[in-house]
């Protein structure tokens, strides 16, 4: 029989840990617009637009230090068609791509308390100090996406441990 | 219909040292091939059989290798799909192949012959 699943707290993942650092201290970012995945419904991010934050498998697994060094990928989106229907309206691309800007200016700002200060995580998991991010790539326009959204990526390194 | 992608190494060195400049491109292109067919999805394996490490050229001073990845038929069916894989779609999760065979490269990678 499998045990059960052990009752928290649980340690904060890489994920988990982007997604608090850069809705709770990146400005102009919120927690209804930064996720792992894309929200179907557009009408929920089309005036905002949407953060997504995926791991990469790799960065540098640290051997003598409690500190995790992941690699996440940073995609941002945007959409001026609602309601699905039509494929001729102009995706907005700016917006997609200010998205990443505004976290580029909070990976840039080393004394507005960007870092260091503890990050809130979901409910039964264990707060987490971010202690620096950088992008690794500069942002790229992705063309073709099958929805016909604007979509600018960029890979963020990210340094952080447990609080 | 989308093209290949491609992973460029190119290295200008003094021509006294270029065969063992060769070696190590030829090499880290090797070695970037066994991570981007460890980490790539493998449905069909089509993705997987079309990741090629392209010839190792020398020219003047100029060593040129590369990894190359898409872009061809495989059994009788085009891949193109190679590039929303490794970055994913909007309908589609990203399963990265290409950028962390990149970045979990290491100094060793020069020196370590390994056979495709």
């Amino acid at each position: 029989m499998t045990p059960p699943v052990p009752a928290g707290p649980y340690p904060p993942t890489n994920e988990l840990v982007a997604v608090a650092w850069l809705s709770q201290r990146v400005a102009g970012l919120t927690a209804a617009i930064v996720g792992t995945g894309l929200p179907k419904d557009t009408t929920k991010w089309a005036d905002t637009g949407f953060l997504q934050v995926q791991a990469l498998p790799s960065g540098t697994a640290e051997v003598d230090l409690p500190i995790r060094r992941p690699r996440l990928q940073l995609d941002g989106w945007a959409t001026a068609n609602t309601d699905g229907t039509s494929s001729s309206i102009k995706p907005p691309w700016n917006l997609a791509n200010r998205l990443l800007e505004l976290v580029r200016i909070a990976t840039e700002d080393a004394q507005t308390g960007y870092y260091g200060r503890p990050v809130d995580l979901p409910a039964n998991y264990t707060a987490a100090r971010v202690q620096a991010a950088y992008f690794i790539t500069e942002p790229e326009r992705v063309l073709d996406d099958p929805s016909g959204y604007a979509r600018f990526t960029v890979d963020l390194a990210l340094d952080w441990v447990r609080a | 219909m989308p093209n290949s992608a491609t992973i460029r190494i190119t290295r200008y060195h003094d021509r006294a040292i270029l065969p063992q400049v060769e070696t190590g491109v030829d090499n880290l292109a090797g070695n970037i091939v066994v991570r981007m067919r460890r980490l790539v999805p493998k449905r069909s394996f089509r993705l997987y059989d079309s990741i090629e490490k392209l010839p190792t050229t020398v020219t003047g001073s100029k060593v040129k290798g590369g990894v190359r990845v898409g872009g061809k038929s495989v059994r009788g069916k085009y891949v193109g799909y190679h590039l929303m894989v490794d970055k994913g779609t909007s309908r589609m999760a990203a399963q990265p192949y290409i950028r962390p065979a990149l970045y979990q490269s290491r100094s060793g990678d020069l020196r370590v012959k390994v056979s495709e």
